[in-house]
């Protein structure tokens, strides 16, 4: 038998949930109809009513931050269900590997349903609200990429102890949203600036914060993470 | 010579105001299997999870095949296999795929044959393609038993692995026990069952309030001998 190092453990967790999504679409699934039906409902009021008069650029940092937060509360939520069907986070906790490794890759994992969830959500969301992004995707790409994986860095952490006390969905958005909301303000801020067209040196400030509370969350959770899955 | 598959002295091990462990001391050598009995809530489980490095104990030394988890903890990790009630399976992976995915984890070095040999041992091979959430908690069971041995463990550790089985099926079952692993596997089984925990040990122990108050040895050993020491009060009336 070879050791299993590190990465390669981790690789081989995220590619087995990767490989349990593919074969079901359960977390992504869940997470992307959740997301558009909340763009419907916000284009759907916005399209009557006074709110019209506001400028796309204002409506859509908003609209999709929320959309893509709650939609990776059901993502999260799922992916933690199914190692809670067969109890399999303890056999992963008794495996001859680092710990951390079991959370790293997890969190890949997770990180590319949610990239995959925001390359459907984007597009619609300028679509339904015929927003303008000019030529900022890369920017657009760094700012999603950045609070994307503080909300994953902690959400899989937050998935792992709401999967281990028996809990859903709801135990997850209480601990989940509260605590992402530093990431969720960078995003709504460093998103309207694009739209706005005035580009991420204005809000510099905001991006440090995210990849601050990222790397804290992530940092955090990788030296948690074993006693969570403690029995 | 060669180290014990489980060395252990002095184990305790409380929740709350409750003692589940009071000072267990167990030796079990290499190719020796045990049965372990005990109503509920006399500590089998806890003792399992302890043996199983999934709990700590608040007290006493453990070494698993010569290894202290305290110092080596995935070494040791490494030596132990797993079958309990749960399936420790992903429903929604083919048999064959839970097996290669294990060993991928164990550090095979070969997993799609390894996944192979094993559905062949445990007469699934017609299986492999399935997903493991529709197999029957027979065939289910016998899956478990395959991934807990795909890394060849030192220490099998079984919790109540008759559960939930219909006759057939535990017979079944039972059969894969008794030619699973070479001469050199040990394996610990938690029981009610005292037939079969005697059937399939050489040594049983009987626990009761988080202590040893019984141990023989299985073949010579009345099952009516380990009934009075389970229930102590039935056997004085």
């Amino acid at each position: 038998m070879k050791t299993v190092g590190f990465w390669r453990a981790a690789w081989l967790v995220a590619r087995k949930d990767l490989q349990l999504e593919w074969r079901t679409f359960d977390a992504l699934a869940a997470s992307v109809v959740f997301a558009v039906v909340v763009l419907l409902v916000f284009q759907f009021a916005v399209g009557g009513g006074p709110a019209r008069q506001l400028s796309a650029d204002a409506l859509v940092p908003g609209v999709l931050w929320l959309a893509i937060s709650f939609s990776s509360v059901v993502g999260i939520a799922r992916s933690m269900d199914v190692e809670r069907r067969g109890d399999t986070l303890a056999g992963l906790f008794r495996a001859p590997i680092d710990r951390g490794a079991i959370y790293a890759g997890k969190l890949i994992a997770n990180a590319v349903r949610i990239a995959l969830l925001e390359v459907i959500l984007v597009p619609l969301a300028i679509v339904f609200f015929n927003a303008s992004l000019g030529g900022a995707w890369l920017e657009l790409i760094f700012v999603l990429a950045l609070c994307s994986f503080g909300l994953c860095a902690l959400g899989t952490l937050f998935g792992a102890i709401v999967s281990r006390v028996g809990r859903g969905e709801a135990l997850l958005s209480t601990l989940l949203l509260p605590a992402s909301t530093p990431l969720l303000l960078a995003g709504v801020t460093a998103t309207g600036a694009l739209f706005r067209g005035d580009g991420l040196a204005s809000v510099s400030r905001w991006l440090g914060m995210a990849a601050g509370f990222g790397l804290l969350y992530f940092f955090v959770a990788l030296a948690t993470f074993e006693y969570v899955l403690e029995e | 010579m060669t180290a014990p598959a489980i060395a252990a002295t002095g184990l305790t091990r409380r929740f709350g105001q409750i003692r589940a462990l009071r000072g267990v001391d167990l030796r079990l050598e290499r190719g020796r299997r045990l049965a372990l009995f005990g109503a509920n809530g006399a500590g089998k489980t806890t003792l399992l999870r302890i043996l199983g490095l999934g709990l700590a104990p608040d007290a006493g030394s453990l070494a698993i095949d010569g290894l202290d988890p305290r110092k080596d903890a995935q070494a040791a990790r490494s030596r132990i296999g797993w079958l309990a009630h749960a399936s420790l399976l992903y429903a929604d992976l083919t048999a064959r795929q839970n097996l290669e995915f294990w060993s991928r984890l164990y550090g095979v070095e070969d997993p799609a044959a390894r996944a192979g040999q094993l559905l062949e041992e445990m007469q699934l091979t017609a299986y492999a393609e399935e997903p493991a959430g529709i197999l029957s908690r027979g065939l289910s069971q016998r899956l478990s038993l395959a991934r807990a041995m795909v890394h060849e463990p030192a220490l099998l550790l079984l919790d109540e692995p008759f559960t939930g089985l219909d006759p057939y099926a535990a017979d079944g079952l039972r059969a894969r026990l008794k030619t699973t692993g070479g001469a050199d596997t040990s394996f610990v089984l938690a029981t009610h069952r005292i037939d079969d925990g005697l059937a399939l040990s050489d040594q049983w122990i009987v626990l009761t309030r988080g202590k040893i108050v019984a141990a023989g040895s299985s073949p010579e050993t009345d099952p009516q001998t380990v009934a009075d020491a389970f229930f102590p009060a039935r056997g004085a009336a």
